[in-house]
């Protein structure tokens, strides 16, 4: 009131309207402005007819100033304010509103509002005034506290509503003066203070009609109320329809979140609306009657869009959803100015050397900007995000827990638990013509897991095909963990769930890649700490103890065994795994010659990579033997040379694609985030971001050598290298977000934080996509292959027949040995491959006559090809272009042709017969076929099939010869009649043998006879792996069974 | 403080940069040959067809010639359209020579042979007991096959013989283009021949009095050994065929004497139209190219002799090219009479060889390359022994030799075997036979490994 009386304004007349206030109301305005008109109301009926009251009372003025009662003003205000209504010819004027505590610091300076009646402010929160708002201009809302109405245009507005008491009245007034054509214009050099008790809440509102109303249902139902009458019909039924949806979502959200004051003001709002209808028919009459503005031009005065909702997502994105929902307040800006922050505001301090000076690093307003966002830091919404994911994750493989799982990739039916194990200790086995070699160690891997699942083997793969994409995103939660912020962990998760590698491994029944996506980024995670990648050591090792003490697992000692054992396990499985370690070790050497890490003591990159091959070597003995006699084709192990014609291409390679999933432009949204992430990160992270940025371009610049074929024989498989890029991609993306979160905020408004909001955007849009792969409910897996469509392919003959497959080895079912690059050859007995060839070893041994033989075909320098591959007993030959056959609305398959000369040369062989031409296959039959076991009876020339398939056994004519296609030839001995008959083999590899004549009926039986060393190394190995097991502390744990001594530390409990 | 050696991200953006440029280079293709390897040929098979019984117009026989230095075995399979079969084998010694003629071991009109060789060198040229018309065995069957300068007149009949060389039962169907455009018969489609089988199409069933079509056999499945034979005029002709359209054909020896008759019949089997160029290269004169524009699917002469604008000097040396893939037949004879024979294939190696035993009237080397070769030539008897020493010339490019020009003697030369070989793959022969006009039958060079 003292500030009103000492307006420098001359023509200024003050009414003091009591809105049922008696209270000593008279005495206390009397006290400081004794001139002042009083009226009292009998009653509170809001500000708005508490103002129409006093207008009443007036008469002659040109003006009314309609104050609150918690305003202070300096002194010229009004002065002010008139002559801005004067000069501009503005209906209503505002002032510049300030904290009534802190006159530095801006509450309001006009107001605009949306479509939907939602007020926006046009400054921040804890917005300093430094005279930047100072500039007049058009609004379109004059917020409550000191409002100048022009006369005329208040009597022709009819004055506020009266069934609006307070909290919306000057929306209301506003809107309508826009409608009539009035200005609304702020003054901002009329500076006033505003307390805004009614809004902070310091005040009840006490208001007829207003009764059990809070501010929140006031504000809502108001703003209604203006919308359903401020528009146009058409306008009107538009308006409330969307505001309808929103307001719709905003119950939802309310009620999921418990908010139930929100959803009670949004149902509320619509109530008091509808009771009232009669009054907002009436209003739109005089509205209309007002109308100067069409709703066009209103509409170009207001902003765009739905205020509410963009407040919404942009809480949601800084703040969280807690707050973003209104559960949580915003956190309150510190009021308090210290002296330090007086003293460096100043002209001296405009000259500061310090670099920061000009971000003034202590302003509410920066402050404000550098508070970290709260998006997904509580544990409940990160627990939210993860269950989410987990669930859309297992909508998305919901046919694979019960479907028929098709013959593409590595998805041949496994052998029983106790077959399994056999193949691990067997001394043949069935690969190519047969070989003796030591059995793979994956087999033992695959029999050992299958120990936990009892024997139920054919869960493994169904297992790895569900789960090994969300393990390996746990993994990368885990590699990143005390490193980053738990909710970085959980992006960089999803983000390595959304990377098409084990998408499309799965879609190519590809459990072995799978089986790298899933353990990959634990390897990462134990390498990064052996070899001191910052920030990846949490702890320092234990001091060294014996193996096989309690405590080795914890010392250095034991931590690089268990590296070596998981890196030599997963080798098992995938041997390519081994080149991908020696990549992740490579990678962050080469880094740290460029960039040396002082802070870092670890020395010996390649000792430790030496030291890894050694003992992978030695714990996989049967296939580092198996590597040793392979001679050239050693390198074979790690992969086959795909087609160059059918490899992905560098774009494709560079987004970590081979197959269907993410082929298209979005697949470069997580590489381009990953690359974002160098540009953005600073200190320790850029040390580590480096080092995997190193490690993907290594990875890069291998997978084009090996797609050009420029390493020879060694060509290790693209899918597992790419599992490594795009572990090193996830990576990057957790780096970069992490960077976000902490380096951004150091720094001046520049590139890096438009780096950081497209990093945003497309990490947004990189996860979407993700969701359409749910749609098959098989991530896209195959229902029907191409080698199971073929039955039984082969004759129903006595003897046992060979089906010889070929094609690229991207879509061959089985494992074989290379022919040419594009080009491999495997074989599988008596039918379709099985559990006994999931494994081959790179040492095709005799196998090669097959290999020989199609190379000749393929030369043109045999037109008998059936011929040659008779004595293996190759009745079929399939040749594959893809893994899958197409059906349209159904599958759609990525095609890697056989080359084209093999197809060729095949149908000019003169005795195969092409039996089955599609797209995706191509089936020839052996016109000279004779089983895999045959006899030439004394006298013929033709070798007729004996012996039943299941047990090598049956009649054999007397004086006859015997032929098996089993190599090794001197592996199998023909009993008959329990007497060895003698054998030679021409010169060939298949064993002859001469059945003796004689008159009783004889019956043969071809047994192996081979000493069983294979079955010594596999019980070695097992052996081994077995003490190094108890070595991790179970020996120190055990020793009382051996000792009667207890443990110490069971002693010391006791 | 952090040294840093070299701005890593830089070395990473160009090893990036690199490998994206490496990858860029020159595609692969999916391979449709891997060349001949080293190793020599396990097996070989030659595929004998177009040879007809006593009453059809192409009886003959099939002569197999050992041209290596080792003895051979040969596993004989003959087959006749009336599914008669004969399978029997053979030992042939080095440079030896053996006939067979289908007509006596198996029943049937038409027949084809197919042998299987155990090793290399064999070759084999079906002959008409006339004498006149000749055509080398193929060496693997075909998927697609191009021919010709047809004609269904009266007074003429062409057929198609058709062998299926291996265990897959074949599925073809043959499209014919001419004159009246482009036709696919519908009794003409999807026709099969049994694995190992004999079949005959008679196109005039289907393409009635109708002169100088081309014909194109698409073979839906399999492999087919395909020979056109025509007959006008008391003259048959043996043709080869294509296995693609070409851009570019050469012939070495066309005659221009007069009273010859001399025309290369132009087929476009493509959709768009075709401008042909031939250039003739004369001795002593110099002629201006003759054009020829070709609608979609139609066929065209470009007569070469007799021309007013080529001047009669012996044998000119063709060279067609086209602006879109065409087929292309040398019609050779006197008046009205012709025989087909079909356009060359540049070779590094050429087996001339007379086994018709008339002796040549004209040998003619050209190299179809831009750039001088070095060729060498030998001169073998039947028995093996070389009759005149190892020969080596220079051939510029795009130039023709004669043989007899080199090795005058060459006209008194019967039964003989003529080796020609370069570094490059850019030679073409043309030879004739003895006759009157000169040179007015052609004998296709030989197939075989």
């Amino acid at each position: 009131m003292a500030s009103l009386v000492a307006q420098d304004y001359a023509e200024l007349s003050v009414l003091v309207v009591a809105n049922g206030e008696s209270e000593n109301v008279v005495a206390r305005v009397a006290a400081v402005a004794p001139q002042v008109f009083v009226r009292i109301l009998d009653e509170n009926r809001g500000f708005g007819v508490a103002c129409n009251e006093g207008v009443r009372m007036v008469d002659g003025s040109a003006f009314f100033l309609f104050c609150h009662d918690d305003v202070r003003l300096e002194s010229n205000v009004v002065s002010l304010m008139v002559e801005v209504a004067y000069r501009t010819n503005a209906g209503v004027v505002t002032p510049k509103f300030v904290t009534y505590e802190d006159p530095l610091i801006l509450t309001h300076v006009g107001q605009t509002c949306d479509r939907f009646g939602v007020v926006r402010e046009r400054v921040d929160l804890g917005e300093i005034d430094h005279g930047q708002q100072d500039l007049e201009r058009d609004v379109f809302v004059a917020p409550g506290g000191v409002t100048l109405v022009r006369t005329d245009l208040f009597n022709a507005l009819r004055g506020f509503d009266p069934l609006i008491p307070l909290l919306g009245e000057d929306l209301d007034l506003c809107w309508r003066a826009q409608v009539a054509g009035a200005r609304i214009v702020v003054a901002p050099l009329a500076k006033v203070a505003h307390r805004e008790s009614v809004a902070k809440g310091e005040r009840v509102v006490g208001a007829i009609g207003t009764r059990r109303a809070s501010r929140q249902d006031l504000q809502r139902r108001h703003q209604l109320f203006v919308v359903a009458t401020g528009w146009n019909r058409r306008n009107t039924i538009l308006t409330m329809v969307l505001l309808a949806f929103l307001d719709a979502g905003e119950l939802a959200l309310s009620l999921v979140g418990r908010d139930f004051d929100r959803a009670g003001a949004i149902l509320g709002a619509w109530r008091w609306v509808l009771k009232h209808r009669k009054r907002i028919h009436e209003r739109r009459r005089e509205i209309h009657a007002l109308r100067v503005l069409s709703d066009t031009d209103l509409r170009r005065l207001q902003v765009n869009g739905a205020s509410r909702l963009q407040q919404f997502l942009v809480k949601l994105l800084r703040e969280g959803y807690d707050h973003a929902r209104g559960i949580l307040p915003v956190e309150p800006v510190s009021e308090e100015v210290s002296d330090d922050e007086l003293d460096g505001v100043g002209f001296a301090a405009a000259f500061s050397e310090v670099e920061e000076f000009d971000e003034i690093p202590q302003s509410e307003a920066l402050a404000w900007r550098r508070r970290p966002s709260r998006f997904l830091t509580s544990f409940r919404s990160q627990a939210a995000v993860v269950v989410l994911v987990g669930v859309i994750w297992l909508i998305g493989a919901r046919n694979l827990v019960a479907m028929r799982l098709p013959l593409v990739g590595r998805l041949a039916p496994l052998d029983s638990w106790w077959s399994t194990w056999r193949h691990f200790f067997a001394s043949w086995s069935s690969n190519g013509v047969g070989t003796g070699t030591p059995g793979m160690p994956g087999y033992g891997v695959l029999a050992f897991a299958g120990t936990f699942v009892f024997g139920r083997m054919g869960i493994l793969p169904r297992a790895a095909l569900i789960f090994a994409v969300p393990l390996g995103a746990f993994g990368m939660a885990r590699l990143l963990k005390g490193r980053v912020s738990n909710r970085v962990r959980v992006i960089a998760a999803v983000a390595y769930a959304a990377l098409p590698v084990g998408l499309n491994a799965i879609a190519q029944g590809r459990v072995d890649v799978l089986a790298v996506v899933a353990g990959l980024p634990f390897v990462t995670r134990r390498v990064f700490e052996l070899m001191d990648v910052a920030g990846f050591r949490l702890r320092p090792y234990d001091e060294p103890v014996p193996f096989g003490h309690e405590g080795w697992r914890t010392t250095l000692a034991g931590q690089r065994m268990a590296l070596f054992m998981l890196v030599a396990l997963m080798s098992a499985l995938v041997p390519s795994t081994l080149v991908v370690v020696g990549l992740i070790i490579a990678g962050v050497a080469i880094a740290r010659w460029f960039e040396p890490d002082p802070e870092s003591n670890f020395r010996g990159s390649w000792r430790l990579l030496g030291a890894l091959a050694i003992n992978v070597a030695i714990f996989l003995l049967p296939m580092t033997i198996d590597v040793i006699f392979a001679g050239r084709r050693a390198p074979s192990v790690f992969g086959l040379p795909r087609g160059p014609w059918s490899v992905p291409s560098f774009s494709q390679l560079a987004r970590g694609v081979d197959g269907p999933f993410a082929a298209s432009w979005w697949g470069w949204l997580l590489p381009a985030t990953a690359l974002a992430s160098l540009l953005l990160c600073r200190g320790v992270r850029r040390s580590v971001a480096t080092k995997v940025a190193t490690i993907a371009t290594l990875t890069l610049v291998l997978e084009t050598l090996v797609e050009r074929h420029w390493l020879g024989n060694f060509s290790p498989d693209l899918d597992v290298l790419m599992a490594l890029y795009v572990t090193m991609i996830a990576l990057m993306v957790g780096l970069g977000v992490s960077a976000i979160e902490n380096d951004l905020r150091d720094v001046g408004f520049g590139w890096r934080q438009l780096t950081a909001s497209l990093t945003v955007v497309a990490l947004l849009f990189a996860s979407l996509p993700f969701a359409v792969a749910m749609a098959s409910g098989r991530f896209n897996l195959p229902t029907a292959s191409v080698a199971s469509s073929l039955a039984v392919p082969g004759p129903s003959t006595p003897g046992g027949y060979r089906v010889l497959w070929l094609g690229d080895p991207a879509v061959l079912p089985l494992p074989g040995w290379s022919v040419a690059p594009g080009l491999e050859a495997a074989t599988s007995m008596n039918g379709s491959p099985t559990g006994d060839t999931l494994f081959s070893p790179p040492n095709s041994g005799t196998s090669d006559v097959i290999i020989e033989a199609l190379k000749t075909a393929m030369q043109g320098r045999t037109v008998r090809l059936g011929a040659l591959l008779a004595p293996a007993g190759i009745s079929t030959i399939v040749v594959m272009n893809a893994d899958a056959p197409e059906l349209p609305g159904v599958q759609t398959e990525p095609f890697h042709a056989a080359p084209r000369v093999l197809v060729n040369a095949l149908v000019n062989q003169s005795d195969l017969a092409l039996e089955l031409q599609t797209a995706s296959i191509e089936v020839f039959s052996n016109s000279l076929f004779h089983g895999i076991v045959a006899e030439t009876a004394p006298g013929s020339g033709a070798e007729k099939p004996i012996f039943t398939v299941a047990h090598n056994t049956g009649t054999v004519t007397s004086g006859s010869t015997v032929v098996a296609g089993l190599a090794p030839a001197g592996a199998f001995a023909l009993d008959v009649n329990s007497h060895a008959v003698s054998r030679t083999t021409y010169g060939s590899w298949t064993p002859y043998y001469h059945v003796p004549v004689s008159n009783v009926p004889l019956t043969g039986t071809l047994v192996l006879h081979q000493f069983p060393l294979n079955g010594l190394i596999a019980l070695f190995t097992l052996g081994m792996w077995s003490i190094v097991w108890l070595g991790f502390g179970l020996v120190h744990r055990l020793e009382w069974l051996f000792t009667g001594r207890r443990p110490k530390r069971r002693r010391a409990r006791e | 403080m952090r040294r840093v050696r070299f701005p890593l991200l830089l070395v990473l953006a160009a090893l990036v940069a690199g490998a994206g440029v490496v990858s860029s280079l020159a595609k692969s293709t999916n391979p449709a040959s891997y060349g001949a390897g080293n190793g020599a040929a396990e097996s070989t098979a030659l595929y004998c067809t177009g040879l007809t019984d006593h009453k059809g117009v192409a009886d003959g026989h099939v002569i197999f010639e050992n041209t290596s230095d080792t003895g051979r075995s040969v596993s004989l399979r003959v087959a006749s359209d009336t599914n008669g079969v004969w399978t029997g084998s053979m030992e042939l010694a080095a440079h030896a020579r053996q006939i067979v003629s289908p007509n006596s071991l198996v029943t049937g009109h038409n027949f084809g042979v197919a042998a299987q060789v155990g090793g290399t060198g064999v070759v084999a040229e079906v002959v008409t007991a006339s004498g006149g018309a000749a055509t080398p065995c193929l060496s693997r069957g075909v998927s697609h096959w191009y021919a010709t300068g047809f004609d269904t007149v009266v007074g003429s009949q062409a057929f198609l013989s058709i062998e299926n060389p291996t265990a897959t039962p074949s599925v073809f169907s043959v499209s014919i283009f001419g004159a009246s455009g482009f036709a696919a018969p519908a009794p003409f489609q999807g026709l099969t021949v049994p694995a190992q089988g004999e079949v005959v199409v008679n196109l005039g069933d289907q393409v009635v009095n109708t002169a100088n079509f081309g014909v194109y056999v698409d073979v839906l499945r399999g492999t087919l050994a395909v020979t056109g034979v025509q007959a006008s005029n008391n003259t048959v002709s043996l043709v080869a065929g294509a296995t693609a359209p070409t851009s570019h054909a050469w012939f070495a020896s066309v005659t221009t004497v007069n009273g010859a008759t001399a025309q290369l019949r132009v087929a476009n089997p493509n959709q768009t139209p075709a401008s042909v160029t031939v250039k003739v290269a004369l001795a002593r004169f110099s002629v201006a190219p003759q054009t020829l524009e070709l609608a979609p699917y139609a066929t065209g002469v470009v007569t070469i002799t007799p021309n007013p604008a080529i001047a009669p000097d012996a044998y000119a040396a063709l060279a067609l090219s086209a602006s879109e893939g065409v087929v292309v037949d040398l019609a050779l004879g006197n008046g009205s009479s012709t025989q087909l024979s079909v356009a060359p294939t540049p070779s590094r190696s050429l087996t001339i060889e007379d086994f018709l035993g008339k002796g040549f009237d004209a040998v003619r080397v050209t190299n179809v390359g831009s750039l001088p070769v070095p060729i060498s030539i030998d001169v073998l008897d039947n028995g093996a022994g070389a009759t005149l020493p190892h020969f080596t010339t220079m051939v510029e490019g795009g130039t023709t030799v004669s043989l007899k020009t080199l090795l005058p003697s060459m006209t008194s030369w019967k039964n003989v075997r003529v080796l020609v070989s370069a570094a490059k793959p850019v030679l073409v022969a043309g030879l004739t036979l003895p006759t009157k006009p000169a040179g007015d039958v052609a004998i296709a060079a030989l197939d075989g490994r």
